[in-house]
């Protein structure tokens, strides 16, 4: 553990930083979560946690294990040592379908909208797990077009013909659709033209002032980091800062590390 | 004309079978990548059971309903049973499963009814209608109607249901559908039953007029999969479409060229097709991803 400076802990390699104080309830927790590809130890034990109405932003380099992480919360992938509790409840037990079901959505990275299907259908898809009657998903959609209004213009299209930034309001319309309690944003910016990076994080903000929970992974951390209550940052599978979404932004080897400034 | 009208009539009803067969193969490929070379004994599977229904003295539409849930209940169980331990084992060892799989089901076939040929009743009499000097069976009939529903159901479960528009997911991009919340190996499931079902379907239509016996499958399940991949495997209209254009060229060539050569066409077709059109004819185009 080297010398720190400012308002930041470096935390030890389980277990969250002792020195601030989060409020709320506590939706997702994490606790020494290890995961291998094969031979290759992707996360190792890795700890944090979610509060509701939390923005919490999750950054680091690419490899790091940022996806693997969201990954392995929605249960895409099968953790070799630790636990994940969603509203204190152990989700070991719940297959990936049924996290669903107890409102954790996922915004998958690359977007991986259905292709071949219309923005309609996509969105509709977003509420399989839903079982309400179809007037009040109706609803819903309107509510998301509202939101997404180029959706609306474009609901008889295929997904595949809109642009990236397009595709990418779709898939988090997509998740909305599923009224969702936590939600997990993987790259929401990758791959996007700067304007339409700010963009998406117009909409991360308003998603917050609404009162969303969302645990946000993110390789362009200046952005996330100011917009985030609370930000970690994931160096080769291991939690290695942790602290208030602005003060991490303004850490010096943070910074260096990965803002590229 | 009148002669050419006829090979156009037997031709479409031997097609329409092939088409039911592709679409077999078609939703099965859809849902799991997996070319399921069993598709034509599950066919058989239909046609033998209905048989067997009718012989233990059930009547016939006892006989034909029992055939088609036959079929779809063998499929439900080669996934069970075959596909789903298996896991991700990659698309080609799945082929290889199912190739075997087709063994299996010909195996008990034969242990249980032997090699003998069999047929069933024709659905609604043997007169044979004449039509612009042209002779069509009732039984060409349930055939093409038969097939049409199919279409049509199979069009509306697709476009309008959620379960449909589920399986399309799945098929798409099952990482993303499961984030959706949808249990894709349930819809794998679904998709063998429905694939056995609909090959019983043709088992049990064409029962009346070709015999049905244990090796059926193999030449059938072949054709099903010319027909497939004509239309471009992966579309439905495309595999139906496939079969009539693979049964009329067949009676053609039975017809005004030589009986002897009727099965090549269909591999004739299939190279000329993987030659010039790789996609089939209506394959879809290769945009989409942005």
């Amino acid at each position: 553990m080297s010398a720190d400076t400012g308002v930041l802990e470096r935390t030890r390699a389980v277990g969250a930083p002792a020195a601030i104080r989060r409020e709320g309830e506590l939706i997702l927790k994490v606790d020494g979560l290890s995961v291998h590809h094969g031979s290759v130890c992707a996360l190792d034990g890795v700890s944090l946690e979610v509060r509701k109405g939390e923005l919490v932003a999750l950054v680091g380099s690419n490899g790091a294990g940022k996806s693997t992480l969201l990954r392995t919360l929605s249960g895409l992938h099968t953790p070799r040592a630790g636990t994940i509790h969603y509203l204190h409840q152990d989700v070991a037990t719940l297959k990936p379908a049924q996290r669903v079901e107890v409102g954790m959505a996922h915004v998958p990275e690359g977007r991986r909208v259905f292709a071949p299907l219309t923005v309609e259908d996509n969105l509709m898809l977003g509420a399989f797990s839903r079982r309400d009657r179809r007037d009040v998903l109706l609803g819903d959609l309107e509510e998301i077009y509202g939101l997404f209004p180029i959706l609306r213009e474009k609901r008889t299209l295929a997904a595949g013909t809109l642009s990236g930034g397009q595709q990418q309001m779709l898939a988090i319309g997509r998740a909305l659709m599923g009224k969702p309690r936590l939600l997990l944003l993987d790259e929401p910016s990758m791959g996007l033209a700067p304007l339409l990076i700010a963009e998406v994080f117009n909409v991360v903000r308003r998603l917050q002032q609404q009162g969303m929970t969302i645990l946000i992974v993110e390789q362009n951390a200046t952005a996330a980091l100011e917009l985030a209550d609370f930000g970690y940052v994931l160096e080769a599978g291991r939690v290695t800062k942790a602290g208030k979404g602005f003060a991490l932004s303004n850490d010096e080897e943070v910074k260096k590390a990965y803002l590229g400034i | 004309m009148t002669e050419l009208l006829q090979y156009v009539i037997t031709g479409v009803t031997v097609g329409s079978i092939y088409g039911l067969i592709a679409l077999g193969f078609v939703l099965v490929y859809n849902s799991s990548h997996v070319i399921n070379f069993a598709q034509g004994d599950l066919q058989m599977v239909g046609g033998m059971i209905a048989v067997a229904v009718l012989t233990a003295g059930l009547p016939l539409p006892v006989a034909v309903v029992v055939g088609t849930l036959g079929g779809a209940v063998a499929g439900f169980l080669l996934y069970k049973a075959a596909i789903e331990p298996a896991g991700d084992a990659g698309p080609l060892p799945l082929v290889v499963i199912t190739l075997g799989a087709a063994l299996v089901l010909r195996g008990v076939v034969e242990l249980i009814w032997g090699r003998g040929y069999y047929s069933l009743p024709a659905f609604s009499g043997d007169e044979a209608i004449q039509f612009l000097g042209v002779t069509i069976v009732p039984q060409s009939l349930w055939v093409l109607g038969l097939t049409a529903a199919v279409v049509v159901v199979l069009t509306y479960f697709f476009n309008s249901t959620k379960t449909g528009k589920a399986i399309l997911a799945t098929s798409i991009d099952p990482d993303a559908a499961t984030l959706m919340g949808i249990n894709t190996r349930r819809m794998k499931l679904l998709c063998f039953g429905l694939g056995g079902f609909l090959g019983a379907v043709a088992g049990v239509a064409i029962a009346p007029i070709a015999f049905t016996y244990s090796m059926v499958g193999l030449m059938l399940g072949l054709k099903g999969f010319v027909a497939a991949v004509l239309g471009g495997l992966g579309n439905f209209k495309g595999a139906v479409i496939g079969g009539l254009i693979l049964g009329v060229t067949e009676t053609m060539m039975s017809g005004y060229g030589a009986s002897d050569y009727k099965d090549a066409i269909a591999f004739l077709l299939i190279l000329v097709i993987l030659i010039f059109m790789p996609r089939g004819l209506l394959g879809a185009s290769g945009v989409e991803r942005v």
